[in-house]
């Protein structure tokens, strides 16, 4: 296999983007990734990849794939629109690594967009609903906050933790953000403004709960040995794991508060980058909801299961500590485009390890890592990326 | 069971599936899964065994009674939903193993908790034969 690089990234704002259509939307964060590059054109690049989720129900537009080639004027060799629900940015990223690596293909682009602001939240939240088992899980009022909400009372159960130490990890991504140009939610909060806002599904209130938002994010990959051509600062893709349990009801997770498909995708990130959780300097999760952050420092093993709390409480994932998480402000403050979400954890660690990220950078940063989920936390994504010697 | 599909918030598996069975059973007032040959009870009812593909066609009845393994309050829902906002939606850990999602009535979210003792009571939603958790 060929290593592989990140030779260009490109982020839209995120937030509520009525000024753009679906199309014109992708094109702004992928001729902002090309511009990132030193010459390269979308007519140059031979893969696509577009991650959304549900264009079909917020725009009822069928095969997006073929509408950004139109609007891009690509012709890809190869090219596909992934499907993942909340992951499936980050399944395009590894698709677009493996083809990459295989020789199949020189350059690749990977473009993540969701637009859902143009329907009213209720009928969003019910298109996300859609994500569940409808029969045995969505038609008795789940939804994705009672899912984690339910994962969020065993914890407490089995651990504990309180709803102030939840509600530390959104005002911690919400201060990360407010130095994010393109977040959608630039503004510090508290944990009181966690604590009284309205509840969403206990114990997760309102502002524990990753938007409802419109955005796109592109990355350009290249092999490992060609990226200087293109980007004076490339960035290695050194490790790539994913895995999924054999359940999409949330209840027939083999455990709700270790998350198996997590820990398995963590080792096989882990194991082909040989790295350890040690080595990381950053690493961007999929902080849907505050509970998920929680569970992910343990499952990522950035501390011991039932220690997320402490780990919390110590103020070592914040920027300037021994692990910062999600600097980027995460879904929680950044936004949650969903299919672009996967995407921008890609750009942002990229971004970070080039020491470019201006006052949320995370000073000296070589080695970060994502991490991407979907379902209720049934399948999960991890890249790990190092900024090349 | 009629030709119609019922008007649900979301397409069900139901009439037309090889497990139309389970709503011809709660109509009966009983509430039961599949059973493989080899691996035992399956939920939610599959006529495919997931762990090793024996054709599961055993029919089971389930006492309906267990506690709760997950609890939350849901205040906030799609519109189908506004009218019993806020419910209380659990997994319920049946004495014979399955954990199974349901809303939970007849009771104060505050005075239940994991552990609480609850039983499947078979009453319609929707209009459709379905079922919900009461404190046993």
């Amino acid at each position: 296999m060929r290593a592989v690089s990140v030779v260009g990234v490109g982020l839209t704002q995120w937030g509520k983007r009525r000024d753009v259509s679906l199309a014109e939307l992708m094109v702004e964060s992928a001729m902002k990734a090309f511009a990132d590059t030193k010459s390269l054109t979308p007519q140059d690049v031979e893969a696509l990849y577009i991650g959304n989720a549900q264009a079909e129900r917020f725009q009822e537009q069928a095969h997006p794939a073929n509408v950004t080639a139109e609007y891009l004027g690509m012709s890809p060799r190869v090219v596909a629109r992934v499907e993942m629900a909340c992951s499936s940015g980050s399944v395009g990223v590894r698709n677009a690594f493996f083809a990459i690596a295989s020789g199949q293909v020189d350059s690749a682009l990977v473009l993540g967009v969701e637009k859902m602001c143009n329907v009213s939240s209720a009928e969003a939240m019910r298109n996300l609903c859609l994500v569940e088992d409808l029969t045995w899980e969505s038609f008795h009022g789940m939804i994705p906050p009672s899912g984690f909400a339910l994962i969020a009372s065993r914890y407490m159960h089995e651990y504990g933790v309180t709803q102030e130490q939840l509600a530390k990890i959104a005002v911690k991504n919400h201060r990360n953000g407010a130095k994010n140009p393109i977040a959608q939610f630039r503004k510090e909060i508290t944990v009181e403004d966690v604590l009284n806002s309205p509840m969403v599904a206990h114990p997760l209130n309102l502002l524990d709960c990753s938007p409802i938002s419109d955005g796109s994010a592109a990355v350009i990959l290249a092999p490992a040995k060609q990226a200087r051509k293109y980007n004076d600062t490339p960035v290695d893709i050194i490790g790539s794991g994913q895995f999924m349990e054999p359940s999409c009801n949330c209840s027939n997770m083999e455990s709700l508060t270790t998350w198996r498909a997590l820990v398995n995708a963590a080792k096989d990130a882990y194991s082909m980058a040989k790295l350890s959780p040690s080595d990381l300097d950053i690493v961007e999760t999929h902080d849907c909801f505050t509970i998920a952050e929680l569970i992910e420092y343990e499952d990522l093993g950035l501390c011991k299961k039932g220690e997320g709390p402490a780990l919390v409480d110590s103020g070592e994932t914040e920027i300037g500590g021994r692990i910062p998480v999600n600097p980027s402000g995460g879904l929680k403050s950044k936004g949650h485009p969903v299919g672009a979400t996967g995407v921008a954890q890609i750009a942002e660690v990229s971004e970070q390890l080039r020491g470019e990220c201006g006052p949320r950078q995370v000073d000296g940063a070589t080695v970060g890592m994502t991490q991407n989920l979907s379902g209720f936390a049934t399948h999960h994504v991890c890249h790990i990326l190092r900024r090349q010697n | 069971m009629t030709d119609q599909q019922p008007q649900t918030p979301y397409p069900l598996l139901y009439p037309e599936t090889e497990i139309k069975q389970f709503w011809e059973n709660l109509a009966k007032d009983k509430f039961t899964t599949t059973k493989c040959p080899k691996c035992g009870l399956l939920w939610p009812p599959k006529s495919t065994c997931p762990k090793c593909g024996a054709k599961a066609d055993e029919w089971i009845e389930l006492a309906g009674t267990g506690e709760i393994y997950a609890l939350t309050q849901v205040g906030y829902a799609p519109p189908a939903y506004k009218p019993l906002t806020p419910y209380i939606l659990a997994v319920g850990q049946l004495d014979e193993g399955p954990l199974v999602v349901a809303r939970v009535e007849d009771a104060k979210f505050e005075d239940l908790k994991i552990g609480t003792k609850i039983k499947v009571k078979i009453k319609k939603a929707f209009d459709v034969d379905s079922y919900v958790f009461v404190p046993a």
